[in-house]
C-alpha cells in the first residue's frame, strides 16, 4: 500500500515501481490516500481518454513521458507508456506516477495517471496482455506509436485492434520510405477500422486555416477555381535530404478539396526541389516544392497560390520573427491586404493535444493523405 | 445561415472554424472610454493574434477628445499590453495590426463629424477592398439614439453583398418606454437583423453550455419540468461594490443593472423549450416565449414578491469596505437597491407551479453565478432521518462563474453496520477546468466575431429586451408607490438582508449556501 510520503512523491511526478499485476490496485490506493487529505489535498484525478504510447528504448521513452505530461492538462488521461527493448533479455516491470497541474482557468490541480511498462526481449510482444486490463472503460483509446510502426509487428497489431485511433508522426519516417509506410498504415488501419492521425498533418492546421481564409470572403473567392500555380518552400538547414511530406500533404489537401487530378507523379527538380503536374477543372496547375536551406528550422516555410497574373495569395514565416507569418493577398487594381499572425512552431505536446481533440475519422486528412501518397509514387 | 452557404469555400470542409468574416471596418463610438480600453481592443488584438480577423480589417475610433491616429494607436497599444489575455504583446503582430487603426474626433451630435467619418471609411475601404461596416456604440447610453440618427443621415446602408451592422451595449433603455423608443429609433435606420444588442454574459462559454447541457444530453430533458422540479434558484452574486459607478448605479439599482438583462437571460435559457434548430431566430423565439410567460408582478405585489437591501460597511476578504451610502457619487439618502431577491413564476405547461427564486447583489461574500435546479423529494420516505442521517433534495447546479462546472448531489449510504442506515448527501462534480484544460475565450472576442459573421444567436432581440422590461417596470413602480423609505441593510460580506432568508423560508425553502 502507498504510504503518505510515497503518494505525495508520486503526485509530484516521481515514478514508483510496483508489481506488474498490482498496477490498478496501487493506483486505487494512491487516490484513496489523496482523498484522505480532503479539501486541502493535492489535486483531483480526471480522465477523459486512454493514451497508449510505444517508445523504442529508454531515451525515447523519457521524451514521450515528457510530452504526455504536457498534454495532460488539456486532456486529462490515463497514459500507459510501453518502453520496449526487444534486443535485451526478457523482462517486464511497471511503475506508476501522476502528473498534476493547475489548469489555465485556475482552481485545484488536475492529475493524470501514468503507467510505465518496461518490456524487454520476448516480453515486448506480450505486453499488450498487461496493457488492456489497465484501460479505463468506455473512454476512447489512442495509440501513439513513436517512429515508424512495424506494420506486421505482433505488439503493434494487437494494440491496434484495441484502439480507436492511431497517432503517428510521418516527419519521423525515413524520407525514401515515407510513401510506402504511409500507404501501409492506411491499409492496416482501414482493415482494423481504426482512425489514423499524423502529427505532421496537425502541423498544417494553422497553415490550412490561413489559406482557407483567403477564399472565405467575396474578394478572394472567385480566384479559388482559377488557381494555376502552387509554390511551397520547406525550410531545411540540416542538409540536402529535405522531407517533403508536409508540403505534399498541403498540396494533397488542396488537390482533394479542389478536385485536382494528378497528371504525373512528383519529379525531381532543380536545386533539390520537386515538381508536380496537376489538372483542375479550369486547366493545368503547376506545383513546385523546393527546399530553402537558408531558412532556420524545419518544415513548411511558405505556401504561395497564384491565379494567373490576377491574384496571388501567400502565407510565409517572417524571417525576423519565426513565431509569426505574413499573410498577403494581392488582388487586381492594387487591392489586397497584408497582416501578421502568430504561428508558433508547435511542440510535440501541442501537436499531440490537437490530435487528441479529434475523436472520429478525419476524412479530410485521409483524402489529403491519399493524394500525397500518390504524388510520392505510392499506391493512391 | 444555411449550411450550404457556410461550406461555399470547399477548403473549409472538416475545419473547426467554418468561415471567417468578410473584410470589415469596425467603428467604435466612445473609443476613448473604459470599455474600448479594457475589453474591445484587447479582444480585437487577441483575434488578430489567432488569425481570426479577416484580411482587410480596420478599426476607426470615434470620440470627442482631440488626438491623432498615432496617438490613438499608442494608447491602444498600452491598453492591449495591460489588458490582453494574449499577453505579452507580440510586437510583430501589433506592428501589422496598428496601421489599420484610425481615429476620428467629433462630438456625437455634430453632423460634420459623420461626414468626416464617411470620408475616412471611403478611403479605408478603397485601400482594403472592404465594404462592410460594423458600428459599435460604446458611449454613454444617452447618445445611442443620436448616433443612430446621424448614421442614418450620413452612412450608407447594406447593399448588395456589403453589409452594415450596429452593436449596442447594455443598458438598453432604463424602462420599457425608453427601450421601445430606442428600438424605434434604431429600426428607423437599421433592420432588426442588422442590430446586435450585446449582453456579454451570453458570450460566456458556460452560458452557451446551458443549451448544450440541456439539449445535447438525453437524460436531463425528461426530468426538466414541474413533475420533477420543486423550484429553481438563480444567483448572480458580486463581491465588488459600485467601483466608481455610483452615479449610474444610484439610478439603476440591481434590478436594472443585473436582473433585467443577465438574470433574465439565464432564466430564459434555463426555462426555454428546445428550439427547432440552432438558428439565431429559432433560439431567440424560444427565449422570448419564456419571458412572455413570466407572470407579471403587479405594483401592489412588488413588496410581497421581492426583497431589497442595501449594503452597509463590512469586511470582504479581510478588507474593510464602506457601505453603499458612503460610496462616491451616491446620494446620502439613496434608496437604490444593491441586493434583490425575487420570486417569479413561468406560466406555461412545463413550469406551472414551479417558483423561480432570483437573487443578486453587490458586496456579497463572493463572486458566483449559478443556476440551481432543486428536485422534488421522493414520494415516500423509506429511510428515517436523524441527527446523523439526513436526506436532502437532489440539486443540479450549473455554475457560470467563476469555477465553471456542473454538479449533482444525491443521498448515499454512509459505510458501516448502522441500523437504521445512515444517509448523507454527496456531490458528483464536473468542473470545466478539470476536463478541458484550456482557458475559455473572452466573451467579447466571441461576440465581436459573431457580429462580423452575422450570427445573432448570442445577441438579444428587440422583443426579448422589451419583454424583460415589461416584467421589471411594474416592480419598480410598486416600489415607488410604496415609498418604503430606507431599505433593509446587510453587512458587506454577508449573503444579503435577513429579510431575504425569511422571504424564501415562508415558502418552506432555503437559499443554497454557496
Amino acid at each position: 500500500m502507498v504510504s503518505r510520503e510515497e503518494y505525495r512523491a508520486i503526485l509530484s511526478g516521481e515514478s514508483r515501481a510496483v508489481d506488474v499485476v498490482a498496477v490498478e490496485h496501487e493506483l486505487t490506493g494512491l487516490w484513496k490516500a489523496a482523498a484522505a487529505e480532503g479539501e486541502g489535498g493535492p489535486g483531483v484525478r480526471a480522465c477523459v481518454l486512454n493514451l497508449i504510447a510505444y517508445a523504442d528504448g529508454e531515451d525515447i521513452g523519457a521524451r514521450i513521458k515528457e510530452v504526455v505530461s504536457q498534454v495532460s492538462v488539456r486532456h486529462p488521461n490515463r497514459s500507459i507508456i510501453i518502453v520496449g527493448r526487444p534486443q535485451a533479455p526478457s523482462g517486464l516491470s511497471a511503475a506508476i506516477s501522476a502528473h498534476c497541474q493547475v489548469p489555465p482557468s485556475g482552481g485545484k490541480q488536475v492529475c493524470s495517471e501514468q503507467v510505465i511498462l518496461s518490456a524487454s526481449g520476448s516480453a515486448v510482444d506480450e505486453v499488450h496482455g498487461t496493457v488492456l486490463p489497465l484501460l479505463v472503460s468506455d473512454l476512447p483509446v489512442f495509440l501513439w506509436w513513436h517512429d515508424e510502426p512495424p506494420l506486421e509487428g505482433h505488439l503493434f497489431r494487437e494494440l491496434l485492434e484495441s484502439c480507436d485511433r492511431l497517432l503517428i508522426d510521418s516527419a519521423d519516417f525515413a524520407a525514401d520510405r515515407a510513401a510506402e509506410t504511409l500507404a501501409g498504415l492506411r491499409n492496416v488501419t482501414s482493415e482494423e477500422d481504426v482512425s489514423l492521425s499524423d502529427l505532421n498533418w496537425s502541423r498544417l492546421n494553422h497553415w490550412r486555416e490561413l489559406i482557407a481564409q483567403f477564399f472565405d470572403g467575396a474578394p478572394g473567392r472567385p480566384y479559388l477555381e482559377r488557381l494555376d500555380r502552387v509554390r511551397v518552400a520547406i525550410a531545411s538547414i540540416h542538409g540536402p535530404d529535405t522531407d517533403f511530406t508536409e508540403g505534399l500533404l498541403v498540396v494533397g489537401w488542396l488537390a482533394s478539396r479542389l478536385d485536382w487530378q494528378m497528371l504525373e507523379p512528383a519529379r525531381a527538380a532543380a536545386e533539390g526541389g520537386m515538381s508536380l503536374a496537376l489538372r483542375g477543372p479550369a486547366g493545368p496547375i503547376g506545383v513546385e516544392l523546393k527546399p530553402d536551406h537558408r531558412r532556420a528550422g524545419e518544415g513548411l516555410h511558405s505556401v504561395s497560390l497564384q491565379a494567373g497574373s490576377d491574384a496571388t495569395f501567400s502565407v510565409a514565416r517572417k524571417v525576423d520573427d519565426l513565431d509569426c507569418v505574413l499573410v498577403t493577398a494581392e488582388l487586381p487594381q492594387g487591392a489586397g491586404h497584408s497582416r501578421v499572425v502568430r504561428m508558433d512552431v508547435p511542440s510535440d505536446g501541442a501537436l499531440l493535444s490537437d490530435e487528441l481533440d479529434v475523436l472520429g475519422r478525419d476524412t479530410v486528412f485521409e483524402d489529403a493523405l491519399g493524394r500525397a501518397i500518390a504524388f510520392m509514387g505510392g499506391e493512391s | 445561415m444555411a449550411i450550404q452557404e457556410r461550406l461555399d469555400n470547399p477548403l473549409r470542409l472538416g475545419m473547426r472554424n467554418q468561415r471567417t468574416p468578410e473584410p470589415t471596418t469596425l467603428v467604435i463610438f466612445g473609443a476613448t472610454g473604459d470599455l474600448t480600453e479594457r475589453k474591445l481592443m484587447p479582444a480585437l488584438y487577441s483575434l488578430a493574434v489567432d488569425g481570426l480577423l479577416p484580411g482587410g480589417f480596420s478599426v476607426v475610433g470615434f470620440a470627442r477628445r482631440e488626438k491623432s491616429d498615432q496617438q490613438f494607436r499608442d494608447e491602444m497599444r498600452d491598453a492591449v499590453a495591460t489588458h490582453s489575455s494574449s499577453a505579452p504583446l507580440q510586437q510583430s503582430v501589433w506592428d501589422g495590426f496598428a496601421p489599420n487603426i484610425y481615429y476620428c474626433r467629433s462630438e456625437f451630435d455634430d453632423a460634420s463629424g459623420y461626414v468626416d467619418l464617411a470620408a475616412t471609411l471611403d478611403r479605408i475601404e478603397a485601400e482594403k477592398g472592404s465594404r462592410n461596416r460594423l458600428y459599435y456604440l460604446a458611449t454613454p447610453p444617452g447618445y445611442y439614439g443620436e448616433i443612430a440618427r446621424r448614421l442614418g443621415e450620413a452612412g450608407p446602408r447594406s447593399s448588395g453583398d456589403a453589409w452594415t451592422r450596429i452593436i449596442v451595449e447594455k443598458p438598453f433603455g432604463h424602462d420599457l418606454t425608453s427601450a421601445t423608443e430606442l428600438n424605434r429609433t434604431l429600426h428607423a435606420v437599421f433592420d432588426e437583423d442588422e442590430i446586435y444588442r450585446i449582453d456579454h454574459y451570453l458570450g460566456k462559454d458556460t452560458v452557451q453550455n446551458i443549451l448544450v447541457f440541456r439539449f445535447a444530453n438525453g437524460i436531463f430533458e425528461p426530468i426538466w419540468n414541474r413533475r420533477y422540479i420543486d423550484h429553481v434558484q438563480i444567483t448572480v452574486a458580486e463581491s465588488i461594490g459600485v467601483e466608481g459607478r455610483g452615479n449610474y448605479y444610484d439610478q439603476a439599482g440591481v434590478i436594472r443593472d443585473i436582473i433585467q438583462n443577465h438574470a433574465m437571460q439565464l432564466l430564459s435559457m434555463a426555462a426555454m423549450e428546445p428550439p427547432a434548430t440552432f438558428e439565431p431566430n429559432a433560439v431567440r423565439d424560444e427565449k422570448v416565449k419564456v419571458l412572455r410567460a413570466v407572470r407579471e408582478i403587479l405594483p401592489p405585489e412588488a413588496a410581497e414578491c421581492t426583497v431589497r437591501g442595501q449594503y452597509a460597511q463590512g469586511v470582504i476578504s479581510g478588507q474593510r469596505v464602506p457601505g453603499y451610502l458612503q460610496e462616491e457619487e451616491v446620494a446620502p439618502d439613496s434608496t437604490a437597491e444593491t441586493y434583490l431577491a425575487l420570486r417569479l413564476h413561468v406560466d406555461n405547461w412545463r413550469w406551472a407551479g414551479v417558483p423561480f427564486y432570483i437573487r443578486s447583489g453587490k458586496r456579497l461574500p463572493k463572486r458566483v453565478t449559478e443556476i440551481a435546479i432543486v428536485f422534488r423529494q421522493p414520494p415516500l420516505a423509506l429511510f428515517p432521518t436523524s441527527q446523523s442521517s439526513r436526506i436532502e433534495p437532489n440539486v443540479l447546479s450549473i455554475t457560470i462563474q467563476p469555477d465553471e462546472g456542473i454538479s449533482l448531489n444525491f443521498g448515499s449510504k454512509v459505510p458501516g453496520h448502522d441500523m437504521p442506515m445512515r444517509i448523507r448527501p454527496v456531490e458528483m462534480d464536473f468542473r470545466y477546468g478539470t476536463s478541458f484544460g484550456v482557458a475559455a475565450p473572452d466573451p467579447y472576442e466571441r461576440l465581436l466575431l459573431d457580429a462580423m459573421l452575422g450570427d445573432a444567436t448570442l445577441f438579444t432581440r428587440h422583443d426579448e429586451v422589451e419583454a424583460a422590461w415589461a416584467f421589471v417596470d411594474p416592480i419598480t413602480e410598486g416600489w415607488a408607490e410604496a415609498n418604503a423609505g430606507r431599505l433593509p441593510s446587510y453587512e458587506a460580506g454577508t449573503w444579503g438582508p435577513d429579510e431575504a432568508d425569511t422571504f424564501i423560508e415562508r415558502d418552506g425553502r432555503k437559499w443554497r449556501r454557496l
